[in-house]
């Protein structure tokens, strides 16, 4: 047998193994494994892989192991060109899958790549969580992968949301949003607020509003009454900045935080540091 | 006049007379009546490498017996694993990469999305194109703290300490990662927001989902065997060891693990190629295809054979190419010439110019040995 044909045969074999309805689950994720580095060589592999996927009567640890084995492969590129639209039919065939962890891999991928559909389904059950598909705060930060002007509308209203982790998720992403500039000074001034959300707030005027980040980071920063976490993170985000240069004001009075808290103490020195280098 | 290694130091470096000659802790050289130098060879001694810029001396002696004349404070600096840094090391390159976000690194992502993968994935390229990229980063971190490199994610081990609020993000409920206020990276912004999105998809105390070192430098001693399956398992497998950014070859730089990964990645190449001595760019065992590509979108495509030059540091746009080339030209360094402001597939390969020294990009890893080759 030539090594071209023994090769054929051996693809040939993994396909049967791995579409036969019959087989257990074990061998057929085995041979799914053993196709995976060659795969992109083989279209029949790929054609048994993508056939497996969408496949709802094949047990779901065969099921995953196929998309597995399609997600390594797509970072091969130009050799995962020629499947791609096959592949994306795929993903949207399973995003709305009775198993959580299919359909979110579908998603995330979908969203990412700008999919109408997959970015449609997530919206969807943001406004309506009888129909989500993924949890919200994950649905908004597969969302901001491709983020679109009037989902900043949705973002703003899940940044007033009850759920801690939703809306620390959401005004991550309305860190692209112009139009959140002033709730943004709003949380990041505020003691009684989250502290990862203020953080958040914070950061994200620094992108989106330079001289009012600096302003609010230095206020902050030297308030002895504010959270020592918090106020080490300005003066931390204020350290790495090569856009803001600190005010005479913090200048003066950074040698006064030697009395700060150690966390405090510790970023302003990265500040004095950095002054020194500049 | 005797040039040494002074024995207090952290870093320690060796001397060799011709650049392939053996390497000593310390030489002899013969100065002219007049003034002329003598040159000589300096490298790394393996094993000993710097934590801190200065932490190495050559101390210069002179007469009988013998005394120093004079010293020269350096660094050997070198890639290493990130769970062996040191508190300063970690700290100083943490610092780098969170002053590079708030500076170029939007360009560096630029580089790297759905629209120019094909220039570096998928074909034979796919080595030599990420050593440029991640070059040109470490370049970058090094125009911020010259006393950083990058380190390499070691993802076939248990690397529990790297996914901490303190490094490079806990695991933390929503998708996004954990960053201690204290963490460089915590003010860490992207296009996406504000944060990294990673989700580990396997326990931190665990390996990632990937072939083992020993199997990946087994898979072939020529280069066409060897690149063909290993850019998808250990390298596709490791990226899909990850739910968010790191998961997508378009978002994939948004997530700073992504350049510790390409760091191993390229460490995994590199010992491939001190293990089967590829260094020879113009030797087929080392890479192939040989020649110059060609602009169609086949096996010869351009930028993928050893003539080509890179994009998108060649800043030629247009045809197959991208629509606009962001990394052009390739940034210089003070310690070696290479690679050209274009560099070429070939310039990749002698990276550590043990054929011709001349070719030595500046910079190696902890565990690889530097062996010149006579």
């Amino acid at each position: 047998m030539s090594p071209s044909t023994g090769r054929q045969s051996g693809a040939r074999e993994l396909v049967r193994i791995i579409v036969d309805p019959d087989a257990k689950a074990r061998p057929r994720t085995e041979a799914i494994e053993a196709a995976t580095t060659i795969a992109t060589t083989r279209p029949t592999l790929m054609d048994a892989l993508l056939r497996t996927v969408t496949d709802r009567t094949s047990p779901v640890t065969v099921r995953r192991a196929a998309l597995r084995a399609l997600q390594v492969n797509r970072f091969r590129t130009s050799a995962f060109a020629p499947f791609q639209p096959r592949y994306f039919e795929s993903l949207r065939a399973i995003a709305t899958d009775t198993d959580e962890e299919l359909r979110a891999s579908a998603l995330e991928t979908l969203a990412a790549n700008g999919d109408e559909y997959g970015q449609r389904l997530l919206v969807e059950g943001l406004r309506d969580s009888t129909v989500a598909l993924v949890d919200p705060a994950h649905a908004v930060g597969m969302l901001g992968a491709d983020i679109h002007g009037q989902d900043f509308t949705l973002l703003r209203e899940l940044a007033r949301s009850q759920d801690k982790t939703t809306r620390r998720s959401a005004l991550r992403v309305l860190a692209a949003d112009t139009g959140s500039v002033a709730l943004f000074r709003k949380i990041a001034r505020d003691k009684n607020e989250d502290r990862v959300a203020r953080a958040t707030s914070a950061v994200a005027l620094q992108a989106l509003a330079p001289r009012t980040f600096k302003k609010v980071a230095e206020e902050v920063a030297l308030d002895e009454r504010d959270h020592p976490e918090i106020r080490a993170t300005l003066l931390n985000a204020l350290a790495h900045d090569v856009n803001v240069k600190p005010s005479a004001r913090l200048r003066e009075q950074l040698p006064a935080l030697d009395a700060a808290p150690a966390q405090v103490r510790a970023a302003a020195k990265l500040v004095a540091d950095r002054e020194a280098e500049r | 006049m005797g040039l040494r290694s002074a024995a207090n130091g952290t870093g320690k470096v060796q001397f060799r007379t011709t650049a392939t000659g053996p390497a000593s802790n310390s030489v002899t050289l013969q100065l002219g009546a007049n003034g002329t130098p003598a040159a000589c060879f300096v490298n790394g001694r393996f094993g000993s490498p710097s934590v801190a810029d200065r932490d190495a001396t050559i101390e210069a002696r002179h007469g009988s017996p013998s005394r120093t004349v004079g010293t020269l404070p350096l660094m050997v600096r070198i890639r290493k694993n990130a769970i062996r840094l040191t508190a300063g090391e970690r700290r100083r390159f943490l610092s780098a990469f969170a002053v590079l976000n708030n500076s170029s690194f939007p360009v560096f992502r630029a580089v790297h999305t759905e629209l120019t993968t094909d220039e570096a994935h998928g074909r034979q390229g796919f080595y030599p194109w990420h050593r440029a990229y991640l070059l040109d980063l470490e370049r970058a971190l090094q125009a911020i703290d010259p006393s950083v490199a990058l380190p390499y994610w070691r993802f076939d081990q248990p690397a529990a300490d790297l996914f901490t609020a303190g490094y490079l993000g806990a695991p933390a409920p929503g998708g996004w990662v954990n960053l201690a206020p204290s963490n460089p990276l915590a003010a860490w912004t992207t296009e996406q927001g504000v944060g990294i999105r990673r989700t580990m998809r396997f326990a931190p105390s665990s390996k990632a989902g990937v072939i083992s070192e020993t199997a990946t430098l087994a898979t072939a001693a020529t280069y066409q065997p060897f690149w063909d399956p290993t850019e998808i398992d250990p390298h596709g497998a490791a990226h899909m060891s990850f739910a968010g950014d790191l998961s997508d070859p378009g978002t994939a730089p948004r997530d700073p693990l992504f350049f510790l990964l390409h760091c191993n990645v390229d460490r995994l190449w590199a010992k491939w190629q001190v293990r089967n001595r590829r260094f020879n760019p113009t030797n087929q065992s080392t890479y192939l295809p040989q020649g110059a590509g060609q602009q169609n979108n086949g096996a010869r495509r351009i930028g993928h054979c050893v003539q080509d030059t890179m994009w998108p540091w060649n800043g030629i746009v247009g045809g197959v190419r991208p629509a606009t080339a962001p990394r052009a030209p390739f940034p210089s360094s003070p310690s070696t010439p290479a690679p050209a402001a274009k560099p070429t597939v070939a310039s990749m390969t002698d990276w550590q110019g043990v054929i011709d020294n001349r070719t030595r990009l500046g910079f190696d890893y902890d565990d690889v040995k530097y062996e010149p080759q006579p």
